[in-house]
């Protein structure tokens, strides 16, 4: 009795097995069907690497070199924003940057306004490959007719490695 | 006597085919609200930091049908082993994906029922709640005999006409 249990047992889940895989088979032709026909499908490639990712948001950015940066910065003639958070600018930041999150920019407009007029390039940098902060602060400052705008991908990060200038504490 | 009439309560096969109701109901929705949004469960998947990027696309096109496949299956009563089969499964899974990102430490949305980033994130009762749709699913495995199944109705019918 207890060696039939075991088989029949068995039995049943290869047969839930081999249904498993039907089902998921199914749902896979369906998947793909749906997804190649609708508006909003997924691309099936790596759209999630930080290289992707931060080649989505630099779409319609200009990206600036370190070393045109750290040249343009030498000659001052470059004004650095630091997009991220507050508490991170205290920790340490590029020297002589301004921190403005993405989200106070329409406070600093004069301010970036006047300084781009007096010839400086405006650069925005955050931390990582993969931050959205200096993009989206690029942008904002796009939209309210301060162009161009650039970008210094991982600027912190590259900065600091390089060994150029930085401080600490508020602006 | 008492507690052979519990025992029988809890085996029977009535029970596995509220379950089974129970289940594809909230699997198939669970699967509709993400193919309405793809774009936001791969945020949700890519927000886990638990899968290597390039499987997230792939996965949120293709987990959400298995979702409503697996559901349906349960519903009607169609493959049922297989569908009661794939929901512990996954459930298995979920539930280990749970546990991983709150040791870790993480903030994420579940993404279970919700693609928003918004939605509440991930605490100890999301395991819970798990743990006891895994133990429905493992019921449906082993008590079900068919109930009300769309397999059974069909089989029937086949027998009617060879008579």
């Amino acid at each position: 009795m207890k060696l039939f249990d075991l088989t029949s047992g068995i039995l049943r889940m290869k047969q839930g097995i081999w249904q498993g895989v039907f089902l998921v088979c199914l749902a896979a032709f369906l998947a793909a069907g749906f997804n190649a026909i609708r508006a909003t499908g997924l691309p099936w490639k790596d759209q999630w690497s930080p290289a992707s990712l931060a080649a989505a948001q630099r779409q319609g950015l200009e990206e600036i070199p370190l070393a045109e940066a750290w040249s343009l910065y030498r000659a001052n003639k470059a004004l650095l924003l630091d997009a991220r958070d507050a508490v991170s600018f205290y920790q340490g930041h590029i020297k002589g940057a301004i921190n403005i999150p993405p989200g106070e920019a329409q406070g600093y407009l004069n301010e970036v306004m006047a300084r781009a007029r007096s010839g400086q390039a405006i650069i925005t940098y955050c931390d990582g490959v993969d931050c959205p902060l200096s993009a989206e602060l690029a942008r904002t400052l796009q939209g309210s007719s301060i162009a161009p705008v650039r970008v210094l991908l991982d600027g912190w990060g590259r900065w600091r490695k390089a060994g150029y200038p930085t401080a600490g504490g508020g602006r | 006597m008492m507690r052979a009439k519990i025992i029988s309560w809890f085996t029977s096969p009535l029970l596995a085919l509220l379950f089974r109701w129970c289940l594809g109901v909230i699997f198939v929705f669970a699967g509709l609200i993400k193919i309405a949004d793809p774009l936001g469960f791969a945020h949700a998947l890519y927000n886990y930091h638990i899968l290597p990027t390039w499987m997230i696309n792939p996965l949120a096109i293709l987990l959400p049908w298995i979702e409503v496949m697996v559901g349906v299956s349960l519903l009607a009563g169609v493959m049922i082993l297989g569908g009661a089969l794939m929901v512990s499964g996954m459930l298995a899974v979920f539930a280990a994906v749970l546990v991983i990102s709150l040791i870790r430490g993480l903030d994420v949305a579940c993404g279970c029922f919700s693609t928003s980033a918004a939605a509440e994130h991930v605490t100890w009762l999301y395991v819970v709640r798990d743990i006891f749709l895994l133990g429905m699913g493992i019921h449906i495995l082993l008590f079900d005999r068919g109930y009300a199944s769309l397999t059974r109705l069909i089989q029937t019918q086949l027998y009617k006409i060879s008579d």
